[in-house]
């Protein structure tokens, strides 16, 4: 079991150049030359690409189907797998151990990443609004044909609020939804009922934070139809708890 | 994996399921696992990876990268062919099935004369090795790893010969 547990953790990104590079793709060449100097020998650009499928053109980008593809998917795997409290615990149990000594590499990760952020002329304002993401829990985005007193869409004022308080200018809090919420969605989940239908996204931030599951959840009834998008906080106590070491309070 | 604490444990944290047959819950962890395991031997199983590896680690690999697809096949044959009870004949088995390619039961039991009973608890022996697949026509064959690297099989000298 030791060993397994290694094997895993020594692939993830916060201790693998290459897991992390893998990660973090695609990216313009110029930032992976800045960022990762050392891929970019003839040698390891030639082992990078014809044995795990990253093919470095203008944008350096994982192959479909290459082995780059499935340490990318199973990264995310493991993120949320141990970063659950009953796994680990379950793990110690398993192995006799201390629960502390079970690696979290979703929390390793996450630490590096909002380190990282924290050093950009922009950094408070980024980790006050994850901190307040956090906080906050799950948002109605948007619904649709619901009576006059159901709860209303707290999304978009949610966000105004974030841009008062943190005084983001437009394009400034443009960047910053981009960095923490992310702009790609990969779909988890679907499925339905003969009276209901239901998809999940998981969206993928800049650094793979992936903060926010979406939910689009849709319900009929007669010539009726409820229609519901949620956003789900993700990993809420490994953050919370690692923005507190990092901004105290 | 005999007491009922470690099976919750392992059921809660992999998704193993443990009826009468153990098996994986769909898109938990341990499902996940397998799935990784699988690209791990195909990157293995290529000798352009396991050659550049090696010159790379050569001090940390004198003997090379390991082809892993291939030693997992030979992990499972040796722990067949350790079997107390039906080791051997298990072996016997599985190398008349490797000869002919697939067979049923019935053909099994004529060309090796073995007591059908115990011809079934061999069976369900080389599918708990995953070294056998039954087929749509109750065909049992070789598994495709095992058929790639049939040469192990034959290695076992001695045994089931």
């Amino acid at each position: 079991m030791l060993n397994f547990i290694n094997a895993l953790v020594n692939i993830s990104p916060s201790r693998n150049i290459i897991s992390q590079l893998i990660l973090l793709l695609p990216k313009d060449l110029m930032v992976v030359r800045y960022s990762y100097p050392e891929v970019l020998s003839e040698e390891a650009k030639e082992f990078l690409d014809r044995c795990l499928g990253i093919e470095f053109n203008e944008i350096v980008k994982r192959r479909s189907n290459s082995f780059a593809e499935s340490l990318y998917t199973h990264i995310h795997k493991l993120f949320d797998w141990l970063d659950s409290d009953e796994v680990r615990s379950d793990l110690a149990k398993l192995m006799g151990t201390h629960i502390m000594s079970i690696p979290n590499p979703y929390a390793e990760w996450a630490r590096l990443v909002l380190k990282k952020l924290l050093e950009r002329p922009e950094g408070d304002k980024i980790l006050v609004f994850i901190r307040m993401l956090v906080e906050h829990g799950s948002f109605i985005v948007n619904r649709e044909g619901y009576s006059r007193g159901a709860k209303r869409p707290d999304w978009q004022p949610f966000l105004n609020e974030v841009k008062r308080k943190i005084k983001a200018n437009p394009a400034e809090f443009e960047d910053i939804l981009r960095t923490v919420i992310g702009t790609s969605e990969e779909t988890i989940d679907e499925g339905g009922t003969p009276r209901s239908s239901w998809i999940i996204y998981l969206k993928h931030s800049e650094y793979h934070l992936d903060l926010i599951l979406s939910e689009h959840k849709t319900t009929w009834s007669g010539w009726s139809h409820w229609y519901d998008h949620i956003y789900r906080v993700r990993h809420r106590s490994t953050i919370k708890s690692i923005l507190k070491e990092l901004l105290g309070g | 994996m005999r007491d009922e604490f470690t099976r919750m444990a392992l059921a809660r944290a992999f998704g193993i399921q443990f009826t009468d047959k153990v098996s994986l819950e769909y898109g938990k962890y341990g499902w996940h696992v397998t799935e990784f395991i699988d690209k791990i031997f195909k990157l293995f199983e290529n000798e352009e990876f396991r050659s550049r590896v090696t010159s790379l680690l050569r001090s940390e690999y004198p003997q090379g990268i390991p082809n892993l697809a291939e030693e997992w096949v030979e992990v499972r044959l040796k722990g067949l062919a350790s079997e107390p009870t039906y080791g051997k004949i298990a072996i016997k088995l599985l190398k008349e099935i490797m000869r002919v390619g697939r067979a049923r039961l019935e053909e099994l039991e004529r060309i090796l004369s073995i007591n059908r009973g115990i011809l079934i608890e061999l069976l369900k022996l080389l599918d708990l090795y995953k070294l056998i697949i039954k087929d749509y026509n109750e065909n049992y064959r070789p598994a495709e790893d095992l058929r790639k690297y049939s040469a192990i099989l034959e290695r076992l000298e001695g045994v089931g010969t």
